[in-house]
């Protein structure tokens, strides 16, 4: 049976699970202790480098504030993030139909890749103004290109054999694309959500760096932006490290959406 | 319906035929040139040669999926054709019976009457009904091969085209359902053009074998099997089978050199 290449990772399973979270985890530990170490050793100061102990001190102090800045920034992202699949699937769409459309709008497809979003999104802010709508526009066009190249590939890369008994039933276009072509581009989409999702949290941090929520709401971006020059290092490392996290999550859960959608015919299940 | 198990093809209506039929792409060498045969109706016949001798182009000429660019393929009525392919083609996302569903889909087959015909293909075939729900993928590659033929069956074919459909199988499994194919072929009738590279499976199979040669593609020499239908799987160890198979290998190897 011809299935696209995916990554494929094995089901989770208590040993293998053991053995892929120990290894990491005790890395972290030994980094983490290195750390605080080496800032006892050499008396950093605070402000350069505080230590894990004195981060994760800061982060517990400041936890309310910090949470609802994951909130928001959650929130940028999942709809950025969102609105990536529902425009990229369509634009996918439209590009399946014709070479010469995939031909004259693909440069404009790159031009989003590599144009650095953050010169994109005073732009953004000076269209729409400030708040969520703008975040998560930002977030939109970061994360759009990966749907559009994978779904894209999807539908045009469909197996000859299958395209050929389609053609022996005089299928119309539109079963081509409904029974063959979108069914075949799922397992191209999972993969473009999965780096997607990461990118969204990052275009709704640039973008919240740009953009505010109001004077008494902030977001990650705007905390990473201003505990640097107050040198409130600890809180700066604190919601870095919560965005990594949201990051993780949000890849997570669009690889466990993905995995449920796929497992009928992806993978074969044990027993 | 006539006595099909004794008598010879000749007197039956001539279903498909094809003349001085060319096909050729661009500048290149034409893959077949002059071909000319015809099938009649019920009849099962075999196309055998050298690979690249455009067997499978003519197959896929029948079937609509090409045009020859020269010469007639002339189809009596506008029978219904079914293609097995070489591949089982089985769509990974759909069940079993959901890729037996999908040439009833597509031809526009009522949604009530759609549950009866699966049934009737799956029972030919022989397939459990455990297997009914499974994925492609979790079938071995027989069982895949005996979905392909049930969705081509489903259909209710009059020209049923097979391209070496079971060339991945081994031998066991690949004499099984050759039994199992003449079988069906008995109980419904349809007309069978069959390709394959195996002499003893076209001989086993067929009433007439085309023997074709290469560069460019042509029929060269037909032989008919003499033996009666129903055969038996003890036809295989028939000492006139052997020497008829032996000879159609002699006639392959003398038209390669």
């Amino acid at each position: 049976m011809k299935s696209p290449p995916l990554p494929f990772s094995p089901p989770a399973g208590g040993p293998l699970l053991l053995w892929r979270v120990l290894p990491p985890l005790l890395l972290l530990a030994l980094v983490l202790i290195g750390w605080q170490v080496a800032v006892w050793l050499f008396r950093v100061p605070p402000y350069l480098l505080p230590g894990p102990l004195a981060v994760g001190q800061g982060a517990w102090q400041r936890s309310a504030m910090l949470l609802q800045a994951t909130t928001l920034t959650g929130v940028g992202a999942v709809c950025g993030f969102l609105a990536s699949l529902v425009l990229g699937v369509l634009i996918a769409l439209l590009f399946a139909q014709s070479s010469v459309i995939r031909g004259s709008c693909y440069p404009y497809a790159i031009f989003l890749q590599t144009v650095p979003i953050v010169a994109i999104a005073p732009l953004v802010v000076n269209w729409l103004g400030s708040g969520l709508h703008s975040v998560v526009v930002i977030s939109c066009i970061i994360s759009l290109f990966p749907v559009i190249t994978n779904v894209t590939t999807g539908l045009i890369s469909v197996d000859r054999g299958l395209l050929d008994l389609f053609r022996l039933y005089r299928a119309s276009r539109w079963q081509v694309l409904c029974k063959l072509q979108i069914p075949n581009a799922v397992p191209y989409l999972v993969t473009g959500a999965k780096t997607s999702s990461g990118l969204a949290v990052v275009g709704a941090i640039v973008g919240e760096f740009f953009v505010g929520y109001g004077t008494r709401n902030h977001g990650l971006g705007y905390v990473i932006l201003y505990s640097g020059p107050q040198l409130k290092t600890d809180q700066l490392f604190a919601a870095t490290i919560a965005s990594a996290v949201l990051g993780i999550v949000m890849f997570s859960a669009a690889s466990l959406i993905g995995r449920t959608l796929l497992a009928r015919w992806h993978q074969v299940p044990l027993d | 319906m006539p006595d099909r198990d004794q008598t010879l093809p000749g007197g039956a209506e001539v279903q498909l035929q094809a003349m001085r039929v060319g096909l050729r792409f661009g500048q290149q060498p034409p893959v077949l040139e002059e071909v000319d045969f015809a099938l009649r109706a019920g009849e099962f016949a075999s196309l055998v040669g050298p690979s690249g001798c455009g067997k499978t182009s003519i197959l896929r000429m029948i079937a609509g999926l090409a045009s020859p660019t020269s010469g007639t393929l002339q189809v009596t009525g506008r029978p219904r054709t079914a293609f097995v392919f070489q591949e089982p083609n089985l769509l990974p996302w759909r069940s079993v019976v959901e890729n037996i569903r999908l040439p009833l889909e597509l031809l526009g087959v009522p949604r009530g009457e759609q549950p009866a015909i699966i049934e009737r293909s799956l029972s030919l075939i022989g397939l459990r009904p455990a297997d009914h729900q499974k994925y492609p993928r979790m079938l071995s590659g027989g069982m895949r091969m005996r979905v392909s033929l049930a969705r081509a069956l489903a259909t209710a074919p009059e020209i049923l085209l097979l391209d070496e459909p079971f060339a991945a199988l081994d031998d066991m499994l690949r004499q099984q359902l050759n039994e199992e194919l003449l079988r069906i072929w008995q109980q419904q009738g349809w007309s069978a053009l069959f390709v394959t590279h195996n002499v003893s499976e076209a001989v086993f199979l067929s009433r007439r074998v085309l023997i074709m040669r290469a560069h460019p593609g042509q029929i060269a020499e037909e032989v008919e099997v003499p033996f009666p239908y129903p055969r038996s799987p003890d036809l295989r160890g028939d000492a006139h089978f052997a020497e008829l198979c032996s000879y159609v290998s002699q006639r392959l190897r003398a038209l390669a050199s």
